[in-house]
């Protein structure tokens, strides 16, 4: 169902020129004939679109790439590095003391975060934590946090202390919703977006898209907390490992 | 087991795949008894419906015997014969709580897919495609069955596979689009769509105490048994349907209008024509024809109830003249639950007998030519397969098997 490719395939300068070119053929459609109206703006928005995206269908279904260097993920130029922010936001069927334990207990995380694989609390609101990095040949990536703000019920910080693999601050609310809906989970992260190979490590941790992983880790809470299990289709229990 | 795999469109094959086993603790494991072929399966076999994969089980009509449950698993127990719903739930999601178990939160393990497409993702369903979860279905020897506590419903042994196997979509969705019409004493209900579900809401609008249901289709079977069932049945080959029922109704119109025919609605006429061209360049998703004309035809502050599947876009809607006439419109997969129960009753009771609505039964392995036959909307209304009888191929299936309702 994908639409675009997942990783960046057109280069930096071609990014631009493709912008500038889109940009031009957009302008010009309106003064062209009727019939050809349509066809250049359909052009023009996709030049634009694979120069904003970095993603180009035609080059995934060639197999090509204008990226420089090996790693796709590389395209990005240094000056894109940034702070990135993240935030999403789930409504679970159930009391916000409920979900804030839940959470609060920290050895609860592998089991709805798809990629932490554990976490220990290593005492003074310390914990140590250890996520799997897709496509680093088995190596997982580590940090230590610390819980600057715990409310009970509504409330806990945090922010990772100096040497973690992945620096990042962030934030999880826990608000009733109105006429008992439930609890509205509202999760906050930010992060320094990198390049290099610790920059293309996290991008492989965080998921193309960095909302999208946590907004799955938050349906899969969900799931616990509400259905008692996370649904799969699976139709044998290896399956889902894989 | 046996099962029928989806390969591709007007493609399905029966083949020998991995048994299902319990993952999760609320899973039951159901050896099938009876499964059933339903229109919606055709939209599949059809290219329709997207976001289906090679190797995808079908079938959401179907029961059996539970032979295993998870350690979760309160109410069924090992041996247990149940019909189960084609819709999942999870039992205790805000939606679920709300009896809305079709639109249930986490029964879809591929909610984000269906999220991308519609805004938010209804329940996981079986057999229907990765949209909806992409769960094996029942067109198979053995099926898992998720959320076992809240789905599957117990059947007395004195009621045969026949009577109670609709009770796993069918009866329900032809019972809640009849009901969503909130039927009124000297209503009128027309229904587009003479198939399998436009049978049970014509039986269900009459038991729900419309004065007159009027059913609309152009094959003779379905017409048939429509007027069997208490219908006054329009032929729409034959008939102007949109002169003919203002006229039926004292110049009102019908008091609420049953879609039960979805997005391949067959027609005659411009519209029709428009739909199959705009469908065939990949301008449109869904041929709406029916739906169309049962706006136009319903009365001025009458109910639309569309228990039809549509998948997508549809084009050249009047919704002017569904705002004009200030109509009500209810749609979307059935609340399952909520009808289980009391339909169950219904049936103990004698009030119907679901198996009406069988013209054919056979085996799992005939299975691939009776989607063939079924899209071609000959005598084929409804057709029960038996997943574990020998394989006879169709030439070979003996004569008078085909057993024509009365």
């Amino acid at each position: 169902m994908e639409i675009l490719p997942k990783e960046l395939n057109v280069g930096q300068k071609e990014r631009i020129a493709s912008t500038v070119i889109g940009a031009a053929v957009l302008a010009i459609a309106p003064t062209r004939a009727r019939w050809a109206q349509l066809p250049l703006t359909l052009m023009g928005l996709g030049l634009l679109g694979r120069g904003a995206s970095g993603r180009c269908s035609f080059y995934q279904a060639l197999g090509v790439s204008s990226c420089e260097g090996h790693h796709q993920v590389s395209c990005g130029h240094p000056a894109l590095t940034r702070e990135v922010k993240v935030q999403q936001t789930v409504t679970i069927h159930e009391i916000p003391s409920r979900v804030y334990e839940f959470w609060r207990d920290l050895n609860n995380m592998p089991l709805f975060s798809e990629n932490i694989l554990s976490v220990t609390e290593t005492g003074q609101g310390i914990s140590h934590w250890v996520a799997r990095a897709h496509g680093l040949d088995g190596h997982n990536i580590t940090w230590n946090a610390e819980m600057t703000h715990d409310d009970k019920n509504r409330r806990i910080e945090w922010k990772t202390v100096e040497g973690a693999d992945f620096t990042h601050h962030g934030s999880v609310a826990f608000h009733p919703a109105p006429g008992e809906r439930g609890t509205e989970v509202r999760v906050v992260m930010r992060y320094q977006m990198l390049g290099g190979k610790l920059g293309k490590n996290l991008a492989k941790l965080l998921g193309d898209e960095p909302g999208q992983q946590i907004r799955a880790d938050l349906m899969r809470l969900k799931q616990i907390l509400e259905a008692g299990e996370v649904p799969t289709a699976a139709i044998a229990p290896m399956e889902r490992e894989a | 087991m046996r099962a029928l795999c989806f390969h591709g469109k007007r493609d399905v094959r029966v083949e020998t795949v991995a048994d299902p086993k319990i993952v999760n603790p609320k899973d039951a494991i159901l050896k099938i008894t009876s499964t059933a072929i339903c229109g919606s399966d055709l939209h599949i076999w059809g290219g329709f419906i997207p976001g289906m994969k090679a190797g995808d089980v079908l079938g959401h009509e179907f029961m059996g015997e539970v032979v295993e449950v998870g350690n979760q698993v309160s109410k069924l127990k090992v041996g247990d014969r149940v019909v189960v719903p084609f819709t999942i739930a999870c039992g205790n999601c805000f939606f679920c709580h709300k009896d809305l178990w079709s639109l249930c939160d986490n029964s879809n393990p591929n909610a984000e897919l269906a999220a991308t497409l519609y805004g938010y993702s209804g329940s996981g369903l079986f057999g229907y495609s990765h949209i909806y979860g992409g769960y094996w279905g029942g067109q198979a020897q053995y099926v898992r069955v998720p959320f076992a506590d809240v789905g599957p419903i117990k059947v007395p042994s004195h009621l045969s596979d026949e009577q109670v196997l609709f009770l796993s979509d069918i009866f329900p969705t032809g019972y809640q689009a009849a009901e969503n019409c909130n039927i009124q004493p000297g209503d009128t209900v027309a229904i587009w769509g003479c198939g399998p579900v436009g049978q049970f809401a014509i039986r269900s609008a009459l038991m729900l105490g419309a004065e007159r249901v009027i059913a609309i289709d152009e094959n003779p079977e379905r017409l048939k048994m429509a007027r069997d069932s208490g219908a006054v049945v329009l032929n729409f080959a034959e008939v102007n349907i949109m002169e003919l029922l203002p006229e039926m109704t004292g110049g009102r119109g019908p008091d609420s209008v049953i879609d039960a025919v979805g997005m391949e609605a067959h027609g005659h006429g411009i519209g029709s024509v428009y739909d199959s061209t705009m469908m065939t360049v990949g301008l449109a998703t869904d041929r709406p024809n029916a739906l169309r004309q049962a706006i136009m035809a319903c009365r001025k502050g009458g109910t639309v109830s569309i228990p039809g599947v549509y998948g997508g876009l549809l084009d050249k809607m009047p919704f002017g003249a569904a705002f004009a006439k200030g109509l009500t419109f209810k749609m979307g997969q059935t609340h399952m639950m909520n009808y289980l129960e009391p339909l169950l009753r219904k049936i103990e009771e004698g009030a119907i007998d679901p198996s009406f609505v069988i013209t054919r039964r056979a085996s799992l392995e005939e299975a691939p030519g009776l989607y063939a036959e079924f899209a071609q909307r000959g005598k084929l209304i409804k057709t029960v397969l038996d997943p574990f009888a020998a394989n006879l191929p169709i030439s070979e299936a003996v004569p008078g098997e085909a057993v024509l309702a009365d």
